[in-house]
């Protein structure tokens, strides 16, 4: 009994930690309806910043309260500037672009703390005055885990009293409600959206300096809480802050139960929970459904013209160069183009979805990953040959995302994003927890080509071939009456269904299809590399296909190979040349989000513009 | 229970939303070529009516039957295969496709070929979307974007779209909502000549009462979720009932509201 | 206008594709002995692996300062993997195709390293697998062109299990993040263990997600059991947080902790005053080790970077003398001269002598095993001993039955 006592209190102290990163994340969603990547980093700032702080002047109990809540206002003011000089200009981008420029943020921030604290995790003291644990029906509890909960409740107060009796806490709510009222009010937006950002980001930059008495500072703090922090603004809903406390205190009690009852499950068990609230309740606990449904995009697509003169030509002549350039170039390189055909592939397939289809997926690593695996346990369980263990991955695939899009595709906008984020990172955890059959996280190795196609030039031209065939099949399947279809339930589900679509089937379908898809491309990616490992199937392969989905351009069928090619090549280049590949990666985001919005494939009508 | 004529037959349908009884109990038909207005003031029940013959809402009670089929509680889509096109209040098109192409599509769809991945849509249907269109009076837009459209221009292809399955019955809600007045006579005549033309049947909600009385064979109004009174426009026209609820007469220019 | 969308197009294309065109211009010059070296320089793993680069860029100006070896210069060319083995295996091509090395060198990360090592054996290239610690990169999936300098998670666990056999601890529970290298270790000692003392029991065993670790509710979770001693084998920031955590709530209280690696400075000093002690460790005491050979290099180390050595150090530092030694043996840089050459390969190390074993590819250099104390508000390991990693490897015969094809 005394046990469960205390071990609730454990998880009151974890929810606390969880609520204080969460809150801001949501008010900022709330309002502004970014999805804001950075807030992880904002929240590895806060802490690095409170570490410094506290090493300066952090010897008393008031010294080092001072040093965290300095950390947090330091860290409000990052994002202001991050919001006036950035987030300012593209809110009127599509909303992934909005993802893609604070993932950019991810990235330079990441590189710039090395840079500035140097790359060994640093550890602050314990708080003085709190540094010890009471007794609580026998168990030593640490003081510092009774004073995290009693702040997390002084912020929940402070909140609800900002919220309540100020005039920045109703335009706010009022903001998260309905942002058309907002504006007819008369209210300069501009000032609301950088004031809930700079609350956001003090908030989170408070949550990362209130982790310092608990545990290290390092490099792998801001992704490594960005997606927990997801998942319990997803459960309690977007936008709510009560939402985010009450998902909070659920997911932290349950883990620290789980870990007594099912040691080996709490990877995978803040994701099932976050699964099961989407599938039951599609908008969180407490949120509201969303407003910004498929009917309103703010940029209609103009008409789909095929296979005009000069379009058909650079679709030729990319085939051409793609079956030529092996007979001009290096060893190297010939293997560099294989990546590229493969990644162009599973971009493709993003993009069906995304552009097609508007069902935004942060998952579809999900996809990419089964067919490699799918692939990688034929070879290593069936000893299947190269061949037919290939023809597994889009099946391995279009299993995965018929099982997961069945109930992705009745959710839209965020939180169907959310659930196939977190259908994703269930796979991910079940490859890389699996040991018997996955091989863990040492991965599935000798899945090697075949002898026929151990060239890597004649590996070159299968992949190249099978890849550009799909990819070929992707972009007829946009002009047949599935792709129109699909489009049809994208710009309007209710004519859709008014004409006799059933608008859940036919994105399910369209779900399997772009799933099989990228299984092919995963399959080939496995062959490729010899090797799978669960990363394939980790978020960031997941925002690899959507840095180079939105890189090459969204609206253009040309938009994913681009992207492809040139995230490929940059990133290839980058790294051999620096190890600060990742701040010019993320400034080169930044960069071309706010010069760019349209992708490399809009630059066209960038020089147009300029010229005319 | 099929009657011979009757396009939609609605039984004792009743609808609830925690607790507030939006239909309670209605029951009317709809004969073959007829057109029929359902009008009654803001709150009465129309849309959530409108919605539970058109398959987005379920209702809790009572029966749909469109050509004799039991329809209760279908979803949109399975309704369409019924014979039943529908436009809306605010109009509801595929704005990244062309005038023509909305219309090959919902021809595609009235195939059973919209989940298709064999042939592109390109020139398919094309011919008969074009008569369509032209019916419409929209064959010089044909090739233009939707977003392009004037407001007008959308009502007649929300229109042209509602008749590629051949419907058997209409179902418009608020057919003029939103056009100036001197367009809302020429919308309301394309209708018209649908139903000459094609022989179907209407049903529509509308405001504007000289719309109603001009062009409906049958007025239905509802108060508070009932029936309150059915008949010819001047019948209703001459309902004690009807004038009371709506606080005035709907003799004059002024479409009451 | 479609014109011009179209030349957008073709530029782009063009200019992406020349990229790869020029930068595949071979640049081969065969002067110096080429070795290619792929490492996570990047991301949560640089606190390790930046002293490791430190450590082989000191052996690599030594060894030139005194002529190279074969007359020849040794140059390293090294590529950061980003902690991605699809990315560590496309570095492994371009260093063998477009750099042209003679052999390859470093990793990390368990996976990487097997990744890596896999691409050696399809590519028939020599890998001198400097720091990943899976006893599956020499035994369930060794292969001929692949050795393994350091220390292995079976070798390191059976080094603490030695000294857990000598405690009276009878109830043991461990703890170890959820993932190869957790399982493994806590495999080894718990097979080893009960090999040495049959009457221990584990009651409890907790996997945290790595890096992930609920440090409150897992350190309850083993109280609740009630062990006489416990295994640990989190590290970086789930082990701060598990040693403060554990700290605050009497957890280490009248109990021993036996814990993997926590002795090396890479792992001990983020924990400054919080540093454990009495525990149980295997780990890098370089303040202490008195040997010569050690001292010259502890010298010339902070002498050319002003900080002390870490635990990657050694084995960066170590990576280069086997690669200069194996050299020196071959004669050339042809590959099977050099894999022959690894072979029973004995070199001279600042810990000592150590040979590459023919049988199963593993170098016997081995660990430091102590106990952990705090001196000057600082961790450090007391009462150390070097565990010479020949002793704490499996007979013969066990090796051949976990090493298939040999």
């Amino acid at each position: 009994m005394s046990f469960i006592v205390v071990q609730a209190i454990t998880g009151l102290a974890s929810a606390a930690s969880l609520f204080l990163i969460a809150v801001g994340l949501s008010i900022v969603f709330g309002v502004t309806r970014v999805v804001n990547f950075a807030h992880g980093s904002l929240y590895m700032l806060g802490a690095y910043l409170a570490f410094s702080f506290v090493a300066a002047f952090g010897d008393s109990f008031f010294g080092y309260l001072a040093a965290m809540l300095l950390a947090a206002i330091v860290v409000g003011g990052v994002g202001a500037v991050m919001e006036t000089s950035l987030l300012r200009r593209i809110y009127r981008a599509p909303e992934l672009f909005q993802l893609l420029a604070t993932f950019g943020v991810v990235l330079v921030i990441q590189d710039l703390t090395r840079l500035i604290w140097g790359a060994d995790d640093r550890f602050a003291p314990r708080m003085p005055g709190l540094d010890g644990s009471i007794n609580i029906l026998g168990h030593a509890v640490p003081q510092y885990d009774l004073f995290l909960i009693s702040v997390a409740f002084v912020v929940l107060g402070g909140l609800w009293l900002l919220f309540r009796h100020t005039r920045f806490g109703v335009l706010v709510r009022a903001a998260t409600e309905d942002r058309e009222m907002v504006a007819a009010l008369g209210v300069d937006q501009r000032w609301l959206f950088t004031g809930a950002f700079i609350l956001g980001a003090t908030l989170a930059g408070l949550g990362g300096a209130l982790q310092i008495p608990r545990q290290a500072v390092g490099l792998s703090m801001d992704l490594n809480i960005i997606v927990d922090a997801f998942v319990v603004v997803v459960v309690g809903g977007m936008g709510s802050i009560i939402g985010a406390f009450v998902a909070a205190v659920l997911i932290s009690e349950l883990l620290a139960f789980g870990v007594v009852i099912f040691p080996q499950i709490t990877l995978v068990l803040i994701f099932l929970v976050m699964a099961v609230t989407l599938v039951l309740k599609p908008s969180g606990l407490f949120g509201r459904p969303e407003f910004t449904t498929a009917e309103d995009r703010r940029n209609p697509d103009p008409p789909l013209r095929a296979g005009q003169g000069l379009s058909r030509i650079f679709w030729w002549s990319l085939l051409v160069i793609g079956l030529a350039a092996p007979l001009a170039v290096g060893d190297f390189a010939v293997i560099v183009l294989t990546e590229i055909a493969i990644l162009a592939l599973f971009a493709a397939s993003l993009h069906f979805l995304l552009w097609g289809g508007g069902l935004i997926t942060f998952g579809h690593a999900a996809y990419f990953g089964l067919g490699a695996y799918g692939s990688g346990l034929a070879v290593f369980h069936l000893s299947m040959g190269m061949a037919p263990a290939l023809l597994m991955a889009p099946l391995a695939g279009a299993a995965g995302a018929l099982l997961f899009g069945w109930f992705c595709v009745r959710l839209s906008g965020i939180y169907m994003a959310m659930l196939t984020l977190a259908f994703a990172q269930i796979a991910w955890s079940a490859t890389f927890q699996w040991v018997n059959f996955t091989g863990g996280d040492n991965g599935i190795l000798g899945i090697w080509p075949s002898a026929w196609a151990s060239d890597p030039v004649v590996f070159y031209y299968l992949a190249f071939g099978v890849c550009a065939a799909v990819i070929w099949g992707l972009r007829h399947a946009i002009f047949s009456p599935f792709g129109y279809t699909l489009r049809a339930t994208r710009d309007s589900s209710l004519r859709s269904a008014a004409i006799g679509v059933d608008v859940t089937r036919h994105r399910w379908l369209a779900f399997t299809l772009a799933g099989a898809a990228a299984g092919v491309a995963g399959g080939f990616f496995a062959f490729a590399k010899g090797s799978v490992f669960p990363d394939v199937l980790f978020v960031s392969t997941s925002v690899d296909g959507l840095v180079m989905v939105l890189l090459g351009g969204m609206q253009s069928l040309a938009g994913p190979i681009l992207g492809a090619i040139v995230f490929t090549e940059i990133e290839t280049e980058l790294t051999r040349l620096t190890d600060l590949w990742q701040l010019f990666l993320g400034l080169l985001i930044i960069g071309l989000v706010v010069v760019l919005p349209h992708g490399l494939a809009g630059l066209s009508a960038l020089i147009r513009r300029r010229s005319s | 229970m099929s009657v011979s004529g009757n396009v939609l037959a609605v039984e004792t349908l009743a609808k609830a939303f925690g607790g507030v009884q939006a239909v309670g109990g209605v029951s009317f038909h709809v004969d073959s070529g007829e057109r029929v207005a359902l009008i009654g003031p803001n709150g009465a029940g129309k849309t959530t009516l409108f919605n539970c013959v058109n398959g987005q809402l379920r209702p809790d009670a009572g029966t749909v039957r469109i050509g004799g089929h039991n329809v209760t509680g279908h979803p949109p889509h399975r309704i369409w295969r019924h014979g039943v096109g529908r436009t809306f209040q605010i109009t509801a098109t595929f704005t990244s496709m062309t005038v023509l192409e909305n219309v090959q599509l919902a021809l595609a769809s009235a195939d059973g070929a919209a989940t298709g991945l064999g042939r592109r849509l390109g020139k398919r249907y094309l011919e008969q979307a074009g008569e369509l269109v032209e019916l419409v009076g929209l064959t010089a837009r044909g090739d233009d974007a939707t977003v392009e459209l004037p407001y007008g221009d959308l009502k007649r292809l929300e229109l042209a779209v509602a008749m590629t399955n051949q419907p058997s019955l209409l179902l418009m809600d608020e057919p003029t909502a939103g056009m100036a007045a001197d367009a809302r006579g020429s919308m309301m005549d394309l209708v018209d000549l649908m139903v000459a033309e094609r022989g179907v049947a209407v049903l529509f909600t509308e405001h504007d009462m000289d719309v109603v009385f001009g062009h409906a064979d049958r007025v239905i109004v509802l108060d508070r979720g009932m029936v309150i009174a059915e008949g010819t426009p001047d019948e209703i026209r001459a309902d004690e009932n009807v004038q009371a609820v709506y606080l005035g007469s709907f003799d004059g220019d002024e479409a009451a509201v | 206008m479609l014109r011009m969308r179209f030349r957008t197009y073709l530029t782009t294309a063009v200019a992406a594709l020349l990229t790869v065109f020029s930068a595949s211009i071979v640049n081969a010059q065969q002067d110096p002995i080429r070795i290619g070296e792929i490492n996570s320089y990047t991301g949560p793993l640089a606190s390790f692996t930046v002293p490791y680069r430190n450590g082989w860029q000191l052996a690599v100006e030594e060894i030139n300062a005194k002529g190279g070896v074969l007359g020849r210069k040794l140059e390293v060319i090294s590529r950061d993997d980003g902690a991605k083995p699809a990315d560590a295996v496309k570095f492994a091509e371009e260093l063998v195709r477009r750099e042209k090395v003679d052999l390859i060198a470093g990793t990390f990360l368990s996976n990487i390293g097997l990744a890596v090592a896999d691409f050696a054996q399809r590519n028939k290239v020599l890998f001198v697998a400097a720091e990943p610690l899976t006893d599956a990169i020499v035994w369930a999936k060794g292969n001929d062109y692949t050795f393994r300098l350091r220390p292995s998670t079976y070798m390191q666990a059976a080094m603490l299990a030695e000294e857990a056999a000598k405690l009276p601890a009878k109830r043991w529970a461990t703890v170890a993040p959820n993932y190869d290298y957790g399982q493994s270790a806590v495999k080894a000692f718990q097979d080893v263990l009960k090999g040495l003392r049959p009457d221990v029991e584990f009651v409890e065993q907790q996997w945290p997600a790595l890096f992930k670790l609920d440090a409150g509710a897992t350190v309850q979770a083993l109280a609740l059991a009630k062990p006489d001693a416990i295994f640990n084998v989190t590290f970086s920031v789930d082990l701060a947080k598990f040693v403060r955590e554990g700290q605050l709530r009497g957890l280490f209280k009248d109990r021993q902790v036996v814990s993997v690696l926590t002795g090396e400075p890479e792992y001990l000093d983020p924990l400054k005053g919080e540093a454990p002690e009495g525990w149980i460790v295997t780990g890098y005491p370089w303040q202490g080790i008195e040997s010569a050979a050690h001292t010259a290099f502890l010298d010339a180390y902070s002498k050319r970077f002003d900080d002390y050595p870490r635990a990657g150090s050694i084995v960066g530092y170590n990576t280069i003398l086997t690669i200069a030694a194996m050299l020196e043996k071959a004669g050339s840089t042809d590959t099977q001269a050099m894999v022959a050459a690894m072979k029973n390969l004995e070199l001279d190390t600042p810990f000592g002598p150590i040979t590459y074993r023919a049988i199963d590819h593993q170098s016997t250099m081995g660990a430091y095993v102590g106990r952990t104390a705090k001196v000057d508000g600082k961790g450090v390991m007391v009462d150390f001993r070097y565990a010479n990693g020949a002793d704490y490897l499996p007979d013969d015969a066990t090796v051949r039955k976990l090493r298939p094809g040999k």
